[in-house]
């Protein structure tokens, strides 16, 4: 059974371009192609977005279609967009990833040992 | 210096150069090699390295080692120390060019590099090869004897550094296993895209 639909409202995130890694709410759908998105809180502007540079998300807003910014923005706060985005699997392993893509020398080796260290331990509970 | 004699002639005495100069000319005028105006300076040091920086050394036999820049010298190249206890790499001369500059940076303040430290002091003395009979040239063994060693001064310096420098790298959790650890080039992934 489908649960995720493309709809007013629902959250998508973005795969491609320059906001990739953003999440913002359908606000229009404009054709079977495109929707119009925006995301006040998430740092995305009101733009029109092709819907294969999207993935849906669990996420769906309760808003009226078209709704303008700054009515758009009370409803992301109060229905807490940011905070159930962070919760979810996705936005932690993107989180991850960036924290990994960030990481210096040293500290790609401090992960390495302690990794190392980690998995001989459970090799030897395992044993 | 007189540029003259007198010489007597019959009306008299006058003076005579010394110097009568060339006397044919060239046809075509010589070329005149013009005085070097710049100097070569020793090549300014990028932003990332200073005293203290982990390095990864890119080229050379000791390639791949994680080292501790200590200073750079007149020249230009950059005092490294492994240090030798850890890493087997020794107080060393390098070309800034062949190495990677990390982004960690270990506190050094506590280590003195001897004052004698210098270009000259790496350099190396001239060695004279006798000629070898036929015979000779395959007797390793008598080969190895005719390498200098390594001046006791050379071995002194290098605890005397590696003393201080390791009371430093202790002071932070995995630095010594880290300079111990060799760098090598991760897999698939763009050598530009990777932070160090």
């Amino acid at each position: 059974m489908f649960t995720k639909f493309v709809e007013v409202g629902r959250v998508v995130e973005i795969t491609y371009g320059p906001g990739k890694g953003h999440v913002a709410p359908i606000v229009a759908i404009i054709d079977q192609h495109r929707a119009l998105i925006e995301g006040p809180t998430t740092g995305v502007s009101r733009r029109e977005i092709n819907f294969k540079r999207v993935r849906l998300t669990n996420i769906k807003l309760n808003i009226p279609r078209n709704i303008r910014t700054a009515a758009l923005k009370k409803a992301c706060v109060a229905q807490k967009l940011n905070e159930q985005w962070e919760a979810t699997n996705r936005a932690q392993l993107l989180q991850k990833k960036k924290l990994r893509r960030n990481m210096n020398d040293f500290q790609r080796f401090q992960v390495k040992t302690v990794k190392a260290v980690l998995t001989k331990a459970a090799q030897a509970v395992k044993a | 210096m007189s540029t003259h004699k007198e010489v007597a002639f019959a009306s008299g005495t006058r003076l005579v150069a010394l110097n009568k100069g060339p006397k044919t000319f060239p046809a075509e005028a010589a070329q005149i090699k013009k005085a070097a105006r710049s100097v070569n300076n020793a090549a300014k040091l990028r932003k990332s390295i200073t005293p203290g920086t982990v390095l990864i050394l890119v080229a050379g036999r000791f390639a791949g080692k994680r080292v501790v820049c200590l200073s750079q010298l007149a020249s230009g190249t950059l005092l490294v120390s492994g240090p030798f206890a850890i890493n087997g790499v020794p107080l060393r001369r390098v070309n800034p060019a062949y190495v990677i500059a990390t982004s960690t940076k270990i506190d050094i303040s506590g280590v003195q590099v001897p004052a004698h430290i210098n270009d000259a002091y790496f350099k190396r003395a001239e060695q004279k090869i006798a000629k070898r009979s036929a015979e000779q040239l395959f007797d390793y063994k008598a080969l190895a004897a005719t390498k200098p060693e390594l001046p006791a001064q050379r071995i002194e310096d290098q605890k005397i550094v590696d003393q201080a420098l390791l009371a430093a790298i202790k002071k932070v959790d995995l630095m010594k296993e880290y300079l111990k650890d060799t760098f090598v080039l991760p897999k698939g992934v763009p050598v530009h895209a990777i932070k160090f």
